[in-house]
């Protein structure tokens, strides 16, 4: 990779962070105007990123056009969560971003990694969100969804983590590449001695896989790998979720000292106490006249 | 250069974006919701490297940084519910006291 190439692809990121800059909110003059020139703006990165994807993965790659699509929208989406100014539209985003980077996921071969990601986050944590974004925030826009925090150190900071990471990239490349050309050697060797019990595996697999393909499938293969390599790591992962599900119910449950109330919640509990009781109020045990009626 | 170092890109833009979101945005929602985008660009790194390597370690590992993110999203909002409910608002702001 050239110096020049590198230099064009710090343009392109350089005009995403100004895209991005301008569409995040903030309460500025003409703000209206400044988010439809953050969004031209934006998609002028993006367009050039696309070129410049499509370019350095050149032909030899089948999928390239669908790699692009997938990633413009993992890129247009991820924008749309951060800069959106109503929290159940971010939300929405998130899903496209999900299902963007699953079709990445599966351009790579790692489809049962991409229904997991589909199943678990646009099916479960998605949701989650969404639960709690309508329980907590139900009045539309709210003021602080309107300012954000120091927008241009904050979007200063991601590009130049970007270039940084892009710099590393191009610097360890080649020499990454041949240390891994070497094991790849080694490893051919290492498989020519145990051909044959490999051969026998495969066979097996074959005879017990209820399709009978002679090639076992993603899941399998990743099925197989979590149950010898990463047992006990799994048994880890059950056991985190557990006591997550635990710590889970017992924050929601917290009992809090009248001492520690704050402001807001003596306020409501002070409403709570001088509000009328809802429906028609009647004496216990008066007696029924026409007025009742 | 390769599909590999596409992977890393996007992943790391992915990350990037998310890390703004997280910095900028005052919704403690949101907040969380930039991280979940963080996750998908490490998702997206584990699974360059895994074609990079040849082997399926990527996306196991894939599959262990899910169940840390739903763990995560659990717990995170379970802690954004309570906040809520003690000051009425998700704004990060209000709860600048404990930076201490």
């Amino acid at each position: 990779m050239t110096a020049a190439a590198l230099y064009g692809l710090y343009i392109v990121l350089a005009v995403l962070a100004g895209g991005v800059y301008l569409a995040l909110p903030a309460e500025r003059p003409l703000v209206r105007r400044v988010w439809q020139a953050g969004l031209i703006v934006g998609a002028a990165g993006l367009v050039g990123l696309a070129m410049y994807l499509a370019w350095w993965i050149g032909a030899g790659f089948e999928g390239r056009v669908f790699f692009v699509m997938f990633a413009l929208l993992a890129i247009a989406g991820a924008v749309g969560v951060v800069t959106h100014r109503r929290p159940v539209y971010s939300a929405v985003f998130l899903v496209l971003v999900v299902l963007a980077v699953s079709g990445l996921c599966i351009l790579a071969a790692a489809e049962f990694l991409a229904a997991a990601l589909v199943i678990v986050y646009g099916g479960a944590i998605l949701v989650t969100y969404i639960f709690v974004i309508m329980l907590a925030q139900q009045g539309g826009e709210a003021s602080y969804d309107r300012r954000s925090h120091e927008p241009l150190a904050a979007v200063i900071m991601g590009f130049a983590l970007m270039a940084a990471t892009t710099q590393a990239m191009v610097a360890t490349d080649p020499i990454a590449l041949h240390a891994i050309e070497a094991r790849h050697v080694a490893l051919a060797g290492a498989d020519a001695e145990d051909a044959d019990a490999r051969a026998a595996e495969s066979v097996a697999d074959t005879a017990a896989s209820p399709s009978g393909t002679a090639e076992p499938g993603n899941v399998r293969k990743v099925g197989a790998v979590l149950a010898r390599d990463y047992m006990i790591a799994v048994q880890v992962a059950g056991l985190l979720m557990l006591v997550a599900m635990v710590g889970a119910i017992a924050i929601a449950r917290k009992k809090i000292d009248p001492e520690d109330l704050t402001e807001h919640e003596v306020a409501q509990l002070e409403a709570a106490a001088k509000a009328e009781p809802p429906g028609r109020f009647v004496e216990p045990f008066a007696r029924v006249t026409r007025e009742h009626r | 250069m390769s599909i590999v170092n596409a992977y890393i890109l996007v992943g790391a833009i992915l990350f990037a974006i998310g890390l703004v979101g997280f910095l900028s945005r005052r919704n403690l929602i949101l907040m969380f919701l930039s991280t979940e985008i963080m996750f998908q660009g490490v998702i997206l790194n584990l699974v360059g490297f895994g074609i990079r390597h040849l082997d399926l370690k990527g996306q196991t590992f894939a599959l262990f940084l899910i169940v840390i993110a739903a763990v995560e999203a659990g717990l995170a909002l379970g802690l954004v519910v309570l906040l809520f409910r003690r000051q009425g608002t998700l704004d990060a702001e209000d709860w600048q006291r404990m930076k201490g």
